[in-house]
């Protein structure tokens, strides 16, 4: 039996699209190469983007079924 | 045997960058702070998503944690893009970056070769640039000099990255002479060398005279580049 308590699928996206974004991130930061460079600017920003928006997507949601919204 | 005295003495050989210890009270430049910032942000953010993936998995989303995350999932992806491009952007304008792709070797090599009686090799081994000696002269002057050559930049990665290039490589498109006219257009020097009479200044100024003409090389030619 799993007794783990259940994480929301946006949050598990928004964590996994943010450690991902902030993995890549910190290649850059270590070896700047024109290479890691394309991958922060097309890669790391718009995963970090995306968990941004996954987070603020469950936090609506959330207020919506507490009738905050 | 004298460069080996010079060594000792702490003078580098030629060829090598002179390393002057930092001044009393240094604390690193802008770029230094951007870099190791952003490697505390990108591990703290590491961290404690993976902090809060267990505390999710044990105890369930509550409004703590869902306050807690606001930390890594909001705030420090914020700090991380602002110091990526402070960080990025600026390392990205160096001679090791631009160097960093094979077939800009012997280019680089030439550069600091202080034998070499170049265009490129005389601006570095004089320092007429303080600095990013490839970028200030590949890119044009002005708010969308950086952009247009940052896209440029990009097309290169690609080119390189699939090796949709051809060897010798060209310059994309002729030097304009505005590059450097920037720099010595009001220069007493130029103005006063009988080599810039003004009635060829709008020559000059139009592209019709190209300033490579007589001041090339800039780089060396593809047969000395393969020796390098």
């Amino acid at each position: 039996m799993n007794s783990h308590a259940h994480v929301p699928v946006l949050l598990r996206g928004a964590m996994a699209s943010t450690l991902l974004g902030a993995a890549l991130s910190l290649v850059l930061f270590v070896r700047a190469t024109p290479y890691t460079l394309v991958a922060f600017m097309f890669l790391a920003q718009p995963l970090l983007a995306l968990g941004v928006a996954l987070f603020a997507l469950q936090v609506f949601k959330d207020l919506r079924r507490e009738k905050v919204l | 045997m004298i460069f080996t005295l010079l060594a000792a003495a702490g003078v580098p050989e030629p060829g090598e960058d002179l390393v002057l210890p930092p001044p009393h009270g240094w604390i690193g430049t802008t770029d230094d702070w951007a870099r190791w910032m952003g490697i505390a942000f990108a591990l703290l953010a590491m961290g404690l998503l993976l902090l809060a993936w267990r505390r999710l998995r044990s105890a369930g989303l509550n409004g703590v944690i869902k306050e807690l995350l606001i930390l890594p999932l909001v705030v420090l992806p914020a700090a991380i893009v602002f110091l990526g491009y402070a960080y990025g952007i600026e390392s990205s304008k160096s001679i090791s970056a631009c160097g960093s792709c094979h077939v800009m070797k012997p280019y680089l090599a030439d550069l600091k070769d202080p034998a070499s009686e170049t265009l490129a090799a005389l601006h570095y081994k004089n320092r007429y640039i303080q600095e990013h000696h490839c970028y200030t002269c590949h890119t044009d002057y002005g708010m969308f000099g950086t952009v247009s050559a940052k896209m440029e930049g990009m097309g290169h990665v690609r080119r390189n990255l699939t090796g949709d290039y051809t060897l010798p490589i060209k310059i994309a498109h002729p030097y304009p002479n505005g590059r450097c006219l920037a720099c010595h257009g009001a220069s007493q020097k130029f103005l006063k060398s009988e080599g810039h009479p003004k009635e060829d200044m709008p020559k000059l100024v139009s592209g019709e005279n190209s300033c490579i003409d007589c001041h090339g090389p800039a780089h060396p030619t593809v047969t000395q580049a393969a020796s390098r």
